[in-house]
């Protein structure tokens, strides 16, 4: 099944775009998440991204279906 | 309060005929005095809230001159609640403003923001913003979460009781975060985020606000995207795990 990853702000950067397709099997986020950034590894394993599964906000143990939209933010401190 | 000074915020369909009067009967508490916070604090001072505390112990740098507005290169090496308090009164006389010069921390949290009708967040990292959550949902006291870096941020309304807080979507709780000259940040990002942040709040304090959803915003691309945030039942801070 075909899944779409959204990335923003520095994960744009990092992934080179501003979304991609995932050809995948029937997986979890958490999953998805380490498909990712073994394609991307400048998303760094230990950093706590914020996900979205279809635009709510989702975590990792959530099952994707085909032509969901997983979208990832990174976290923020400044002020 | 005099009403020319309002009559264009007023003549705003989402706030005419009844926003001003909750406007000018408002306490506000911004904790921070840096880009976000003391842009916040501006706008809400202008738009004639009753009361406004800051909060921050820091001094003015000059690496702070390129995007906090309220202060003046005369101003390095003063302290900047001293210099937004007086700054804040040249802007509106009419509002009360009070200065608390400590940093915020778990232990005198819930005295600085307990007369607040919404606390504003200008802090600039983990640490601070779970000490204000926490305090917010002992407090009851609704708070807007507001962070930024580069060309983009974060706002997001919470609601104790009512919309999820920030501990029930794990954003990182503790960490100093990355000081804005390492990361960097444009100074139009810094007004478009706390500018959102002001609207977001003002829709709570007319109630008007009830999904608390996390609004990411970037300047650069440009872009807006939402996304929703139920509450988590096991929230360790507003849920059942909770302390």
């Amino acid at each position: 099944m075909r899944v779409r990853i959204k990335y923003f702000a520095k994960y744009a950067d990092l992934a080179g775009t501003r979304q991609e397709e995932f050809e995948v099997g029937h997986i979890k986020i958490g999953e998805l998440l380490r498909v990712v950034k073994e394609k991307h590894p400048g998303i760094r394993e230990n950093e706590s991204a914020l996900v979205a599964l279809n635009g709510k906000y989702g975590n990792e143990e959530q099952t994707i279906s085909d032509g969901d939209t997983v979208s990832i933010f990174p976290p923020v401190s400044g002020g | 309060m005099e009403m020319e000074r309002y009559l264009s915020q007023m003549a705003v369909k989402e706030i005419f005929p009844s926003g001003q009067k909750i406007i000018e009967s408002s306490s506000v508490v911004v904790v921070g005095m840096g880009g976000t916070g003391s842009a916040i604090a501006e706008v809400m001072v202008r738009m004639g809230v009753k009361k406004i505390t800051i909060v921050d112990y820091d001094t003015i740098e000059n690496s702070n001159l390129n995007r906090q507005t309220m202060y003046k290169e005369s101003d390095i090496g003063l302290k900047k609640v001293d210099v937004a308090k007086i700054e804040l009164l040249k802007i509106n006389n009419y509002v009360s403003v009070e200065s608390v010069d400590q940093k915020l921390i778990s232990s005198n949290a819930e005295g600085i923001l307990s007369k607040a009708d919404i606390i504003m967040d200008g802090t600039d990292n983990y640490d601070a913003r779970h000490v204000l959550n926490v305090a917010s949902v002992n407090l009851n006291i609704p708070w807007i979460f507001s962070a930024v870096e580069g060309t983009y941020g974060y706002v997001k309304a919470i609601l104790p009781g009512k919309t999820s807080c920030l501990s029930c979507f794990e954003y990182p709780d503790e960490g100093e975060g990355i000081s804005c000259t390492v990361q960097g940040v444009l100074p139009s990002a810094v007004r478009a985020i706390s500018s959102l942040a002001c609207s977001i709040a003002l829709k709570v304090l007319m109630d008007k606000e009830t999904y608390g959803d996390l609004i990411y915003l970037d300047v650069w691309k440009p872009m807006l995207e939402v996304m929703q945030i139920p509450r988590n039942k096991e929230c360790r801070v507003c849920g059942t795990k909770k302390d």
